[in-house]
């Protein structure tokens, strides 16, 4: 049992011993991105948003396109570990870090994009200040700020015993660990109170997720806007958010699999339960999609069928078509069959999905502001260099931390992986025998017994 | 051996249903039939209106059912079983719900030419061939992969035991199993037919019931719609489902099988319960806030009317008591959802609140006279549906096993974490 802990924490903890070229190289192809979305904002900053395509009537694009995206993304950290630990799933133990944290990376760049659209990121405080609580923008803060702290915190707890393995074994970044590992020794009581803290955040956790991407959705549903004012709003928003989630962590596994050679954590049967999933939302996504234009073409309402043709015929029918063949065509493609979803089929579906969910919230954001309600003269949007600038800096700046994090602490958590091993085995059989009459349990025990 | 005897174990407790319940639900039955010829003679409007809600209720119950085991079946369940076949039992009720659509081609014009002269825009839509054409062509394909879903769950057991001899045979055993090969073969056979109806059945389901919340309660309002309506009303349907068979499992287990279905399973199907009660009013609370916010004459004013207006008022504030703040503050205690006799007045509660939210979205687009539509007629109508569903539900349980002896059972998967279950079967 002592030469398993070990073997995990040496393959673990290998990534932030040790830092190879391939480190540097990443950080540096980063770096760039970065560097060309700083320029873009100094630039916006000193001359004003007349530098970007924003203008009457199209006054929300790109970054307000992707605030909505990485709200969006950080549901991965909710349903990957509050339910899959509030289920009791085994397979959730190597994944379950790496969800949590891109919840809270994306968090912070996403809340940055509404700070690069105000234009004058000052006027943020006028949320406070000047805050009517009649208004989702209020909504949006109070509910993102709480996502935000509950999500670091769900983040931490389970990372504070590896912490204190960090603290012990390596040699480096000794008070920084110490800080961080609270005390940590591994006692029963400790880890009952662990255990009891991680589950009530779980449970926490999740009613404060559904509840921001609803809130997000409030921004766009609560207008009368022509195919924004939508009841389906909340859930679909919801099911997207998951769905992209389930995408990105996806991706990220895969791509740290590759580079950390955690091939013995992350194995196919994770990629094809979470294509499974993956799957699953896909048809729900399309579900979703289908009765928000069902419903418009239901309603017939002259301004809304506007923005409803613009979309499927219209100026937007790339963007919109191009979505329904990422969201759907292709993941269909490459997830239905079982006996084909090898990791290479659910990389190419997270990545479709990925691109997919950011034109889908393109598509909701641009054509109803295109042709809005009121008698503004109707207008295109077209991003300029500085938008698209700012778009690379966030995606970079995003895996940027994420790679920063994986240097700091393990990605995979050992402890939850040595607890499985340990014990999980035990305790699944435990809780299906409780599935049985009493007879037929009586009955299993004498064969096992037979058996041995 | 072990499973042997399991198997045939099961066979050998089929539920012997009392011929008592057969007279009482038989009785029932012809006296919502009589109550309905009799409402249509004196007040057609009313006898009509109680027989969609019926329809909508009583069918979608079934489907709901129906539904949890195709769940169950795609994300390879092993907690439930006996909970799964129960579900799968009231399969049997959804050829007669599709037989008992029919008749609602004749009051489908009646029903929507309100709405078709008030708002002519909307054209198609209210058009009743067309809504029937493609309820019929929904709810017979449902009706249909639902049928071929539960044939390939129950094809084995009833092959295995016409190979054994321990059944009388009969033209359905015979239907059944025609073509069987052997075991071996039909596991894989019977595996395959379910992994591609249990999806069909999960597409089909939403589609269908999108359109049926469009076409049979939506449309009977000239101005009003929701773009959540329709997936409002299939978790409104399924959550109706798991409560059907919260007190099916209960009553299986309390009358018919005892020890089929454990205190875990219960709790777990209560679980499952409590989950959907918070889904169910998220939707309810989505599609309120959006329409409140707004304040557009066309989306409140079926709202006010039905939530702010008495005497409707009384029945919208009654079903989010029953179905959601009392389940939900019940379920709350881990004990409550291990108590039998608790689960199953939840079910009953939480069921009772959903014939009620059927009853609050048709009756106040189609009863436009002071009085409240709520007596004699509805509790006939209700009797009748409710005696044809237990007949077909009945029919079921006396004819197949309620433990089934699928090979991804918790029995089996507890056999293979204990190194014993290949073994175990190859004896």
């Amino acid at each position: 049992m002592v030469e398993h802990k070990d073997v995990h924490e040496e393959i673990l903890l290998a990534p932030i011993a040790q830092t190879g070229p391939g480190f540097y190289w990443a950080v540096a192809g980063l770096a760039v991105f970065i560097l060309w979305g700083a320029i873009a904002y100094a630039v916006q900053f000193h001359q004003g948003l007349g530098v970007t395509g924003l203008q009457q009537p199209v006054s929300w694009g790109f970054y307000v396109t992707n605030f909505v995206f990485f709200i969006g993304i950080s549901h991965a950290g909710t349903l990957i570990s509050a339910i899959l630990r509030l289920s009791k799933a085994e397979w959730r133990r190597p994944i379950t870090r790496m969800a949590e944290v891109i919840t809270v990376m994306v968090l912070f760049i996403g809340a940055g994009q509404i700070l690069i659209d105000l234009g004058r990121p000052d006027r943020m405080m006028n949320v406070i200040r000047y805050g009517r609580y009649q208004s989702p923008l209020l909504w949006d803060a109070t509910s993102i700020s709480a996502y935000l702290t509950a999500s670091v915190v769900y983040l931490y707890l389970p990372m504070i015993p590896d912490i204190a393995v960090l603290r012990d074994r390596l040699k480096k970044r000794k008070l920084f660990y110490s800080v961080l590992a609270l005390g940590w020794t591994g006692t029963e009581h400790q880890q009952r109170i662990l255990n009891r803290a991680i589950a009530i955040m779980a449970v926490l956790v999740i009613p404060i997720a559904v509840s921001v991407h609803s809130v997000v959705s409030f921004v766009f549903s609560m207008t009368l806007q022509p195919m924004w004012h939508s009841t389906i709003f909340g859930p679909y928003f919801v099911v997207g958010a998951i769905f992209s989630g389930i995408a990105a962590l996806i991706v990220a596994m895969i791509v740290f699999r590759k580079a950390y050679g955690l091939e013995p954590y992350l194995k196919p049967i994770h990629f094809r339960y979470l294509g499974q999933l993956l799957l699953i939302m896909a048809l729900l996504w399309f579900y979703f999609t289908f009765s928000e234009y069902l419903t418009g073409y239901y309603g017939a309402e002259p301004e809304e069928m506007k923005v409803f043709w613009a979309k499927f015929i219209g100026p937007f029918w790339p963007f919109f078509w191009a979505m329904v063949l990422c969201n759907f065509v292709i993941p269909i493609a490459c997830l239905a069959r079982l006996s084909q979803r090898t990791v290479g089929k659910v990389l190419i579906a997270s990545l479709s999905v990925t691109v997919g969910m950011w034109l889908e919230r393109f598509i909701i954001v641009v054509p109803t502001l295109s042709f809005p309600r009121v008698p503004f003269p109707e207008g295109v949007y077209s991003p300029t260099w500085v938008e698209w600038g700012l778009m690379a800096g966030s995606f970079a700046l995003f895996a940027l931390f994420y790679l920063l994090f994986t240097k700091l602490f393990p990605i995979i958590s050992i402890w939850e992986i040595q607890e499985g091993r340990e014990t999980g085995l035990k305790e699944v059989e435990e809780r299906l025998l409780t599935y049985l009459p009493d007879e037929a349990e009586a009955n299993i025990l004498a064969v096992s017994t037979r058996g041995r | 051996m072990v499973l042997e005897q399991e198997r045939e174990k099961s066979w050998a407790s089929l539920p012997q249903v009392s011929p008592r319940w057969r007279r009482n639900l038989g009785a029932l039955l012809g006296f919502g039939v009589l109550i309905f010829f009799l409402a249509l003679r004196l007040d057609p409007l009313r006898g009509w209106q109680a027989y969609l809600i019926n329809f909508l209720f009583w069918g979608g119950m079934a489907q709901g059912a129906v539904v949890f085991a195709a769940i169950y079946h795609v994300v390879g369940g092993k907690w439930g079983p006996s909970v799964r076949r129960c579900g799968e039992g009231m399969v049997a009720f959804l050829p007669v719900s599709f037989a008992l659509f029919l008749p609602l081609y004749f009051t489908l014009d009646s029903f929507l030419s309100p709405a078709r002269d008030l708002n002519p825009a909307r054209g198609a839509w209210f058009d009743p061939r067309f809504i029937f054409v493609r309820g019929g062509l929904g709810l017979g394909l449902m009706t249909v992969l639902s049928l071929f879903l539960v044939y390939y769950s129950v094809r084995l057991e009833v092959g295995w035991a016409q190979e054994r001899k321990l059944r009388p045979r009969r033209w359905l055993y015979e239907w059944i199993t025609d073509g069987w090969q052997g075991e071996e073969v039909e596991s894989q056979r019977c595996q395959r037919g379910m992994d591609v109806l249990a999806a069909g059945v999960l597409l089909a389901y939403s589609v269908t019931y999108t359109f049926m919340a469009f076409d049979l309660i939506m449309s009977l309002d000239p101005f009003w719609y929701s773009s959540l309506f329709g997936g409002y009303y299939f978790i409104s349907t399924f959550y109706l489902g798991l409560a059907g068979l919260a007190v099916a499992c209960v009553l299986v287990q309390g009358r018919l099988a005892p020890s089929a279905v454990t205190p875990s399973q219960l709790s777990d199907l209560g679980r499952l319960l409590l989950g959907f009660d918070l889904t169910y009013v998220a939707m309810i609370w989505s599609q309120y806030v959006v329409i409140w916010y707004g304040n557009l004459p066309e989306e409140t004013q079926f709202i006010i009317l039905r939530v702010w207006t008495m005497p409707w008022a009384i029945f919208s504030w009654s079903v989010l008591a029953l179905s959601v703040f009392i389940p939900f503050v019940i379920f709350l205690s881990q004990q409550a959802k291990r108590v039998p006799k608790m689960v199953f007045a939840v079910g009953v509660l939480i069921a009772s609140g959903l014939w009620l939210e059927r009853y609050v979205l048709i009756v106040p687009s189609l009863w436009h006279s002071d009085s409240i539509p709520l007596g004699w007629v509805e509790i006939g109508v209700t009797a009748g549906f409710f005696g044809a569903f237990g007949l077909s539900y009945l029919f079921f349980l006396g004819r197949f096993p309620i433990v089934p002896f699928a090979p991804s059972g918790a029995q089996s998967a507890v056999l293979e974490i204990k190194g014993g279950g290949e073994r175990a079967v190859k004896v």
